[in-house]
């Protein structure tokens, strides 16, 4: 539900939003005339000639210049202008030439102009008027946001052309700080950044994935970084592969002044004290507010017990939906707002939360993150983020074993980390693709840095069990049920409650088509499909013909029936961290019984891997005439370094082999 | 459930599509307000937790209304919907779009629609009724100087699992415009009833053409036992167009469906200045034809080419190949490039698109017409669908269903259709989603509606021949070479053309290992006839890794390499549209494994055979030998389309084909022989 959201919004340009253009646009198209023109800037022209080195094959497009000023005013207002250069370089490139800018009354755009040059060489500018504007799609409960885009499909965009742009943008009044990013999947040729302030004015620099670089004194309070020849980070052909935006390199400027009320100084408490003074004041409980909290805790004494009253009213009773006005993209709206309407964004949610838990005597602050594992780095402190949590304060002495995604801040308080815009995590824990990243506790001067912490496989599980009759036709038959609990219960839930019941039929058919093919299913029995703090329970009949084959006097079957724990890896050498998504257990036991006239003539050989990270065993036995086949994965880490892959290639192996294998029956002679 | 689909056509006294001759006097006031209270719900419709026959429906429409009239300018729609489920709650986020030209920020445009006049509440099943109070947003989704397209956008408030939430609103036109109705009436969600009405203009109207409007037309597509009612306005004013529609259920999505989507339930409307089919498609057909012809128009240029083309063929055959293979030689730029807008309107004649050596689809098509018409030979356009979206239905008069266009040419009396404008399609052939289609074909003095040909499964022939050597460790060297002709050859030749080589090759390595055992390493090693169209298109690939699963003393071997990973095509045991396969083909596979010493062969599949009589064949066979065995298995389908009723024989085949795929061959693991070891003592 949850959809690129809040505490941080930018200007990426290129931002591929052009789906929705072309969905919207073509309501509007018609016939345009290009101006064919001399009038393409000589910079264009000398970026686009330059000589370029040998780049990789997979290359689709390169950056050739992408220069950005950044000029702070007296009154502390700064203004951005960008200058872009990009070559396509094979048909899948052109993605990377559309032109794309947001801005908001609060970030006006001042100018925009887009130039390209043909593969042929002809040169073309476009108009002012032939620029589209483009609102949010209002897809996911973003239905309201009052960002807009500047955005242009420029002629000649085809392997040799050159799309060009220049704009000038108001920066946002309340966010004293810069963002430069100098690496993404494309290979950037020229690139700089220019700082000018005013005088009075200080800065700092913060770096992600990059040392720091000094930048060049140019006099009169302007400096200037350059960083040429930046390689691409191509993830696309990268199994497990880490979100793009925890590896691109970043420069973030902070820069403190006369007018700018609250100086960050490039600190993480500085960052969450900015956020701390939009927020703060929001989160104040009503009278309604008050009451609705004091009834959902009725009879409740454990701060477990109430918590989780509360939490699961903003997670369940609060629908996602996002209205975001000007410095409504990072703040949140008046907790009673919130409530009244019973609608709200991440940043909403978690604000309704806090006021809830604060009107009845608990503490409750917000945590920003982002969705992108690994995208906050400790190394760059900076507003940059797209989603807002919960931190609840766990009072001093207390404990549960209940209480999993606790984090202890420096000062030595406890806090259990919840998402209340996450649906389907139950309380107590914190959805998995927030584990193992970093988010900015907001608490006043108290802000920080804080590390969510990675659940235990116990929380996030998968039990199947079975039992089947085999026929010596080859044919079986038998009731599964299918537990899931924690993250890993996600999909399905949302499946089901996708559609109608045929379309849950249908799912699990299309499942049980993975391992068998001529299945049939019966008697589905789904529990607990909206009670998240309990397993979700998939009860089935199942009947396959031809499930075991016959070869010669031999009948072959697969022990492992159902369900697959298989990773998807490659044989390349790993260069990136390896993202194995979420930690996770899963146990599956199936009997068989065997047909009569048939002896067992050969099991597969135990399984028992120990990686550190995670742990497979598996075996199949026979009691009298039953199979009984039993596995246990574990899995621990959510990431690992590239070192560690040629363990995950065996785990995949190991996994792959024991799934495949197979139970050799003979007909008794 | 069956559908009526026969385009209908009235006389009226005058009715416009396109913008009103006269200004036309808004009647004072706004439209009516009667009927906008909102029902009452009833305690089975509060009671309600699911839709019978639907279990896990998210929500259910209990209400829909629709009134367009055209004297006010407006449609007034209602919305009643109860929520099941928590996933059904987002309908209470609403969006309502309407276009409007620029610069009229403030003022009502001669092109503008406006979202009026809302409301909306909220019902909880207790009967709490809690009115919605806010004000809509308004954003701009799109804005070009043509004009933009806004959206207003509420929620309605406190929604809760069984809540009932209602909103009425009204879309307003400009005075110089009339809209005929569009009714879709199968959706996402279970409708258990819904009411329309339009009540169409009695100004006099005329089409884009300045023809004057004399009759209403309308396709309806609807469940047995419902029409359209219409009733005369008295004083001869007209009349009034009425359905009433009860428990439509909500739209089919299955896989291998027919081109379904175009053909949910529905009622279009159209003013026409036609009085019937015939008329339409008469005269649409001739407007088109002419304007094709005149794009094909012989000069000097095309001769030149022509003859230049056909230079050295002797018979009209030879001509047309030689004409056939200039066309495919020029770029095609529906593949490789960006719409090219900076040009249009510079190709008139398919003379320009001889000059450019570049054309769309369309354009390619024409010129080949023109060249063969040039030589001599009678050709035809014929407009046909995609049948991958759709199929032509002479009876809903819209050309907006053809939009591909096909080429006939007469050699010695023999009509044959070609298709120059999907490049790289073979000679004489189409491509899969121009065959077995209706459509409207040129003829001597007009047009008509023709049928297209198909390919037999001869045509479209798959064959993927695994050669790979297992030595004592069990490691696996070799190559696989995959042949294709027919549909399957040329969409990979268009892959290629909307590519590079390298997305071609990574394409094809991605295809082969999703088919393979993940266990096997596999390198695209050559690509040859992306660009010969009449020759087969050869993939070979060197493959390395292991095969099999071994259990002690045996190793069990796939007998089917490529179907190793398929998954159960039809897994739903009962299917409520037709199957459609899309074309008839063949596909051939042999894998032969040869085996050092250590391995002996335990035991093989029997050879089976099965088949769909007359529509569907599959055999596989093991050769086996002490060194070597060679599976061959050969799939045939003859017929593209299974009824509905037909489905559990074809599950069953399928079923029964797909099990025999996934059957192994048993090798046994035998002691080595003892070997002298050289060195150390």
């Amino acid at each position: 539900m949850r959809q690129g959201v809040t505490a941080f919004r930018g200007t990426l340009p290129f931002v591929v939003f052009w789906r929705a253009a072309l969905m919207l646009g073509c309501v509007l198209s018609s016939v345009r005339a290009y101006a064919f023109s001399d009038s393409v800037p000589d910079w264009v022209r000398e970026a686009a000639h330059q000589t370029l080195p040998a780049l990789p094959a997979n290359t689709k497009a390169v950056v050739l210049l992408d220069e950005h000023t950044y000029t702070v005013g007296v009154d502390g207002r700064a203004t951005e202008h960008v200058r872009n250069v990009v070559k396509i370089v094979r048909p899948q490139g052109r993605e990377a030439a559309l032109p794309l800018v947001w801005f908001d009354k609060d970030s006006k755009l001042l100018s925009m102009h887009v130039w390209s040059i043909d593969p042929a060489g002809k040169e073309y500018a476009m108009k002012d008027n032939q620029l589209l504007e483009l609102g949010h799609p209002g897809e996911g409960g973003e239905l309201y946001d009052d960002q807009k885009a500047r955005y242009a499909e420029p002629p000649g965009r085809d392997p040799g052309g050159v799309v060009a742009y220049e704009y000038e943008q108001r920066q946002r009044p309340y966010v004293a700080e810069a963002n430069w990013f100098f690496q993404d999947d494309m290979p950037r040729m020229r690139q700089s950044f220019t700082l000018t302030l005013p005088p009075g004015f200080s800065y700092s620099t913060s770096w992600a994935n990059h040392d720091p670089v000094q930048g060049a004194d140019l006099e009169d309070r302007r400096y200037r970084w350059e960083m040429n020849n930046e390689s691409a980070i191509d993830l696309e052909q990268v199994p497990l592969r880490p979100a793009g935006e925890s590896l691109s390199a970043r420069m973030t400027v902070h820069y403190a002044g006369p007018g700018l009320a609250e100086p960050r100084e490039g600190t993480w408490q500085g960052v969450g004290q900015w956020y701390d003074a939009l927020a703060r004041e929001r989160a104040q409980p009503t009278p309604e507010i008050t009451a609705k909290a004091q009834e959902l805790i009725a009879g409740k004494t454990d701060f477990y017990d109430k918590a989780e009253a509360i939490s699961d009213f903003v997670q369940q009773k609060i629908r996602y939906f996002v209205i975001e006005v000007g410095i409504g993209g990072n703040q949140p709206h008046f907790a009673g707002d919130i409530f009244k309407g019973r609608y709200g964004d991440c940043k909403d949610k978690a604000t309704l939360l806090s006021a809830m838990l604060a009107s009845v005597g608990l503490h409750g602050d917000l945590v920003m993150v982002d969705s992108h594992r690994g995208f906050i780095n400790p190394d760059d402190p900076s507003v940059l983020g797209n989603h807002v949590v919960a931190a609840i304060e766990v009072p001093a002495g207390y404990n549960s074993p209940k209480l999993h995604s606790v984090i202890t801040t420096s000062s030595g308080k406890r806090y259990l980390i919840f998402d209340p815009t996450w649906e389907k995590t139950p309380f107590g824990q914190v959805e998995n693709d927030l584990q193992g990243s970093y988010g900015v506790l907001v608490e006043g001067s108290q802000s920080q840095l804080i590390r969510i912490p990675v659940m235990s496989p116990e929380l996030n599980r998968v039990r199947r069990s079975a039992t089947f009759s085999l026929n010596a036709d080859g044919s079986l038959k038998g009731t599964m049920t299918d537990l899931r609990f924690g993250d890993i219960a996600d999909r399905r839930r949302r499946e089901y409650m996708r559609d109608d019941g045929k379309h849950q039929e249908e799912f699990l058919r299309k499942v049980a088509g993975q391992d068998m093919m001529a299945v049939s299913l019966s008697n589905i029995k789904v529990a607990n499909l909206d009670a998240i703090s309990e397993d979700l329970s998939t009860r089935f009949d199942v009947q396959a013909s031809h499930y075991a084959t016959a070869t010669g006097p031999l009948l072959m079957l697969r022990p492992r029936v159902l369900g697959s724990y298989e990773l998807g890896v490659d044989r390349k050498p790993r260069k990136v961290n390896i993202d194995l998504y979420e930690t996770m257990l899963g146990n599956d036991e199936f009997d068989i019984e065997l047909p009569e006239g048939y002896v067992v003539d050969e099991l597969p050989d135990p399984v028992k891997e120990d990686f550190g990270f995670a742990t497979y065993q598996s075996s199949t036995v026979v009691h009298g005439r039953t199979l009984h086949y039993s596995r246990t994965y574990t899995l621990r880490e959510v990431t690992l370094p590239p070192a560690k892959y040629a363990d995950v290639q065996r785990l995949s192996a190991v996994i792959g082999a024991d799934e495949a294998s197979q139970v050799v029956l003979k007909k008794q002679q | 459930m069956t559908r009526k689909n026969s385009a209908v056509v009235v006389s009226a006294s005058g009715k416009t599509l396109a913008a009103i001759s006269l200004a036309l006097t808004m009647v004072a006031g706004s439209a009516s307000r009667a009927s906008d209270t909102f029902q009452k719900p009833t305690p089975e419709e509060l009671a309600m937790t699911s839709v019978p026959g639907f279990p896990g429906a998210s929500a259910v429409v209990l209400f829909r209304e629709e009134t367009t009239n055209d004297d006010m300018h407006s449609i007034q729609r209602y919305e009643r919907i109860k929520i099941l489920t928590e996933e059904g709650k987002q309908y209470a986020n609403v969006e309502l779009r309407a276009y409007r030209t620029s610069g009229n920020d403030s003022d009502f445009g001669s092109n503008d629609e406006a979202v009026q006049d809302i409301q909306g509440r909220t019902i909880h099943p207790d009967g709490t009724i809690i009115p919605f109070t806010g004000k809509p947003y308004e954003k701009t989704l799109v804005k070009s100087k043509e004009g933009k397209v806004l959206a207003k956008v509420f929620t309605l408030p406190d929604v809760e699992v069984g809540s009932i939430i209602e909103y009425r609103y009204f879309k307003r036109f400009s005075d110089a415009w009339v809209e005929d109705p569009q009714w879709y009436i199968q959706g996402d969600l279970y409708v258990k009833a819904a009411h329309y009405v339009w009540h169409p203009t009695s100004h006099d109207l005329v089409d884009s053409e300045e023809r004057p409007i004399n009759s209403i037309a309308w396709f309806p597509l609807l469940p047995n036992g419902t029409s359209i009612k219409r009733t005369e306005v008295p004083g001869g004013r007209g009349q009034i167009y009425e359905l009433n529609v009860k428990d439509i259920p909500p739209t089919v999505n299955e896989d291998y469906m027919p081109p379904m989507k175009s053909y949910t339930y529905r009622v279009l409307f159209s003013f026409t200045a036609f009085r019937t089919q015939e008329e339409f498609w008469k005269a649409q057909g001739k407007q088109w034809s002419k304007r094709a012809d005149a794009f094909m128009k012989q000069n000097g240029d095309l001769k030149t080419a022509t003859e230049a083309a056909i230079s050295g063929a002797a018979t009209p055959e030879e001509k047309l190949k030689k004409i056939y293979a200039k066309v495919m030689s020029l770029e095609n730029t529906d593949y490789t490039r960006e719409r090219d807008r900076t040009e249009t309107g510079k190709v008139a004649t398919v003379s320009d698109v001889l000059s450019r050596g570049r054309g769309s689809s369309t354009q390619l098509t024409y010129l080949f017409v023109a060249m063969a018409r040039e030589a001599g030979l009678k050709s035809y356009l014929m407009l046909t669908p995609d049948r991958s979206e759709n199929v032509f239905v002479p009876s809903w008069m819209s050309m907006e269903q053809l939009g591909d266009v096909i080429a006939i040419v007469n050699i010695d009396g023999k009509e044959t259709m070609y298709d120059p404008g999907s490049r790289y399609c073979a000679f004489g052939h189409l491509a899969w989603q121009h065959m077995f289609v209706g459509g409207l074909r040129q003829i001597d003095g007009g047009t008509a509606f023709a049928q297209t040909s198909g390919d037999g499964y001869a045509a479209n022939r798959s064959t993927r021949v695994a050669n790979l050597t297992m030595d004592e460790h069990g490691q696996i060297t070799g190559k696989i070479d995959l042949n294709f002709t027919g549909a399957e050859a040329l969409r990979w030749r268009h892959v290629a053309l909307r590519g590079d080589e390298q997305s071609l090759k990574d394409q094809l390595r991605e295809m082969l290992e999703n088919r393979i055992p993940h266990s096997l390493e596999v390198k695209v090693s050559s690509i040859t006839g992306a660009d010969q169209y009449e020759q087969p298109l050869k993939v070979s690939y060197d493959v390395t890794g292991t095969l099999g699963t071994a259990t002690g003393k045996r190793l069990v071997m796939p007998a089917d390499l490529f179907e190793s990973n398929s998954v159960a095509t039809f897994s739903q045991d009962k299917r409520e549209t037709a199957v459609d396969l899309h074309y008839p083909q063949v596909i051939q596979d042999a894998l032969r494994v040869n085996f050092a010493n250590g391995f002996e062969l335990e035991a093989a599949p029997k050879n089976d055979q099965y088949q769909l009589p007359k529509r569907a064949l599959y055999s596989e066979s093991v050769e086996s030998n002490p060194k070597y065995f060679v599976t061959r298995r050969a799939f045939t389908t003859g017929e593209i389309l299974f009824e509905q009723k037909e489905y559990p024989e074809l599950k069953n085949f399928y079923a029964q084909v797909q099990t025999k795929d996934k059957e192994s061959v048993v090798l046994k693991v035998v002691p080595m022989a003892a070997t002298t070891q050289n060195g150390g003592n």
